[in-house]
């Protein structure tokens, strides 16, 4: 008695709820069955109601009147029910039944006046009915919106993943590079064009990225003729201006296919900065830089700059470049927007050095930072280094002075994230091999989960 | 007598005997003390891990580069003597080096100035403002704290020279017209051959390491600048606004005042004297700063 009692007051509450907020003659809602007596099909569900009525409890339903005066039996289905289908309810059948206690209580004078009382009883019969019929179809709807909201790639789920995120990313992607007045452009070049256009516009789509294609065509920019090609950092800078909002600039080389489109960047990197990362130079050191600084030749440093792993913490990470058999490597490198880097783009060219080195710097700004790295020691503090095949594998025609390193070469089995064919452009066959990798990730993209969500 | 419920008094209750013996708190308590104990250590200790600022610590710091040859022995006492006495009546912390202790490579000894701040920078941890000057000036006003003189918000506000060509008499760069006086990081005056790095302060911060390792960087210590690290200066200055907008220019004779009758020549009451150039060869530096030193003011 004790616990019908309690049953009684939380109806009580719920037939208040109820009776306010909505009419009684609304056809959808089950809960109000004011001329349900009438109905012929309500006998599936009289019991129940039945015994909802008697957990109502005196309290129920007060000052609700003017339904039907046979409620207690009454459940017409109306609208949802009969549109749901019979094999739904043949589904709740099946699902483990309970059946609520003490039945026996003699229907109250407020029962018989009818929907709003009832309604008391019921509506806790129908949350409880709920829980089988409808939070089995919520199961599904909330199944098909994470499948189509989130694993599946359409608009709407990259505008989602943009907002949550994605948008803070840019992918800046270095098109016609030398190209302009140096070379003239074939049909390959154009393919080869097209085709990591393509591969990039997926991808940034997919996650919601900014895709910004920068033409790199060299171009006579200065009276002086200083800073031809020298460009990146400018491209850079100005990204970073049309992008005020973003926080991470991914650079990539044309020669870039990025082979595992499923992959975020967030899920890849960002997420897990400390962990993919590495600030010791020393654990892969190609270019034999003395790190960390030694206190000889810097006495006057402080104890982050001797640290060989800096300060150690991800938020000081503003800079993630990969390294390759001859150093680092920027055709694919992270730069995060800050203070730091403001800097670092700033100090990059300089007059000056480029006075001194831009015959002996092939590779331009790709030497510059090296050597801005192994000379100036604030430079070390916000730098880190990433595998390289985490985000720069090579294919085997790039390093050929160190074949079969393990570190640096594009492997399919271990599905690599992103193939750059550096290099190709000197004597190699750009176009095939960006057909050969575009090929091999549709490949082992392949397959009808991985074609639809995947 | 029968009561509905057991009294308060357990001993006399039949139930309380048969469940948890009354030994259990009272044996289990000390443990709950330690495992309160050492959760609040851990607190206290885990916060105050980090390094604390020490009391003592000062927040300026004078940066004195000595270079011994060429000066007599009294000459140098003078100098560290003037700035000890100055640093040690405003609580100032005192940085004396010298030009030897960093390996600069065959170029002028100015570029030791560079290296030395950075180091007093790392060598004093906890404090803001690093004052550095050169050894051929004397402070002639030592009543004056940096603070009030130069460094405070307001006082800095009023001293900034905006929209002044870097280079006078008309370099094309001039310095900013709209810089917050709380974002300056380095103070420092012209001369009338441009900007004048024997004295000048830089502000502790990340700002700081970048800028003296990129002033410091050899591509421009060994490029032969006809005026080594000063021109230096002027060009990372003019070339790169990371820098520039951090730079805050004040009158000469606030920190840097030069003898003679120029614009922002010394005059009675300033701040500091800067014999600039006194090791040329027709001046004597000891003699010209004999001059100077007995009309410094002394702080009772």
């Amino acid at each position: 008695m004790g616990i019908n009692g309690a049953w009684g007051t939380s109806s009580d509450d719920a037939s208040h709820f109820h009776s306010g907020s909505r009419s009684p003659i609304l056809p959808t809602s089950r809960s109000h069955s004011p001329s349900g007596g009438d109905s012929p099909s309500s006998s599936s569900w009289s019991n129940s109601r039945k015994s909802g009525g008697g957990g109502g409890g005196p309290g129920a339903g007060a000052g609700i009147g003017g339904g039907g005066s046979s409620g207690a039996n009454g459940y017409s289905s109306f609208g949802a029910r009969k549109f749901l289908g019979k094999h739904l309810r043949k589904l709740s059948t099946s699902l483990p039944t309970y059946t609520p206690l003490s039945p026996g209580t003699p229907a109250t004078p407020f029962h018989h006046r009818g929907g709003g009382g009832g309604g008391g009883g019921l509506g806790r019969i129908l949350c409880y009915r709920r829980s089988k019929t409808t939070s089995f179809l919520l199961l599904l709807v909330g199944i098909v919106l994470f499948v189509f909201t989130y694993v599946h790639h359409n608009p709407v789920s990259s505008k989602i993943r943009g907002v949550s995120g994605g948008s803070k990313v840019v992918i800046i992607l270095a098109a016609n590079q030398g190209g302009g007045v140096m070379t003239w452009k074939g049909p390959k070049e154009w393919a080869v064009e097209r085709d990591s256009i393509a591969n990039k516009k997926a991808y940034a789509e997919r996650w919601g990225y900014h895709l910004e294609i920068k033409d790199m065509s060299t171009k006579k920019r200065y009276a002086h003729e200083w800073r031809e090609s020298w460009e990146k950092v400018d491209v850079i800078k100005q990204t970073m201006r049309q992008h005020p909002k973003a926080e991470w600039f991914w650079w990539m080389d044309l020669h870039t296919f990025i082979m595992e489109p499923s992959i975020s960047l967030h899920s890849h990197i960002f997420r897990h900065l400390q962990n993919v990362t590495y600030r010791d130079i020393n654990l892969y050191n190609p270019l034999n830089i003395t790190h960390p600084p030694s206190k000889v030749d810097y006495p006057h440093l402080d104890e982050v700059c001797y640290s060989a792993v800096g300060d150690d913490r991800a938020q000081s990470i503003n800079l993630i470049v990969p390294q390759d058999c001859g150093g680092f490597n920027l055709g694919s490198f992270l730069i995060r927007r800050s203070e730091w880097s403001e800097r670092l783009l700033d100090i990059w060219w300089d007059p000056v050095g480029y006075e001194q080195k831009h015959m002996e710097w092939e590779h331009k700004e790709q030497d510059a930072l090296e050597y801005l790295y192994t000379n100036q020691p604030w430079i070390r503090t916000g730098t880190s280094f990433i595998p390289q095949r985490m985000i720069n594998s090579f294919p085997p025609g790039a390093c050929s002075e160190t074949p079969g390193d393990t570190r640096i070469f594009y492997d399919e089995k271990d599905r690599d994230f992103v193939v750059n064919m550096a290099g190709c452009e000197w004597g190699r066959d750009c176009w095939g091999e960006m057909a050969h990798y575009r090929q091999l990730s549709e490949k082992l993209n392949s397959g009808w989960w991985r074609k639809r969500f995947g | 007598m029968h009561f509905a419920l057991p009294t308060r008094s357990h001993r006399s209750s039949p139930f309380l005997a048969a469940s948890v013996p009354r030994s259990y708190f009272s044996r289990r308590k000390p443990v709950y003390a330690l495992i309160v104990l050492v959760v609040l250590l851990i607190l206290l200790f885990g916060r105050s891990s980090g390094p604390t600022r020490p009391a003592d610590a000062p927040d300026t710091v004078l940066v004195l580069l000595v270079n011994r040859t060429g000066h007599s022995a009294e000459h140098v006492e003078r100098v560290t003597e003037n700035r000890r006495s100055y640093a040690e009546a405003h609580g100032y912390g005192l940085f004396i080096k010298s030009a030897a202790d960093y390996p600069i490579g065959p170029v002028p000894a100015g570029w030791a100035r560079i290296p030395a701040l950075r180091h007093a920078i790392a060598t004093f941890p906890y404090s803001t403002t690093f004052w550095l000057l050169d050894q051929d000036s004397i402070i002639m006003n030592p009543a004056l704290s940096l603070e009030a003189h130069i460094t405070s918000t307001d006082r800095l506000r009023s001293l900034m020279l905006r929209d002044v060509p870097i280079v006078p008499p008309e370099s094309v760069i001039k310095t900013y017209r709209h810089v917050a006086a709380e974002k300056v990081q380095f103070i420092l005056t012209q001369d009338a051959d441009g900007l004048s790095p024997g004295s000048m302060i830089v502000k502790r911060g990340e700002w700081a390491s970048y800028f003296l390792d990129t002033w410091y960087d050899p591509l421009f210590r060994f490029y032969n600048f006809q005026n080594a690290e000063q021109h230096a200066l002027e060009h990372i200055v003019q070339w790169h606004p990371t820098i520039l907008t951090k730079l805050a220019l004040v009158p000469q004779n606030i920190m840097n005042a030069y003898p003679g009758t120029a614009a922002g020549a010394y005059k009675d009451g300033d701040f500091v004297i800067r014999l600039s150039g006194c090791d040329a060869p027709k001046r004597d530096c000891e003699k010209e700063f004999l001059t100077y030193w007995e009309k410094r003011k002394v702080i009772a």
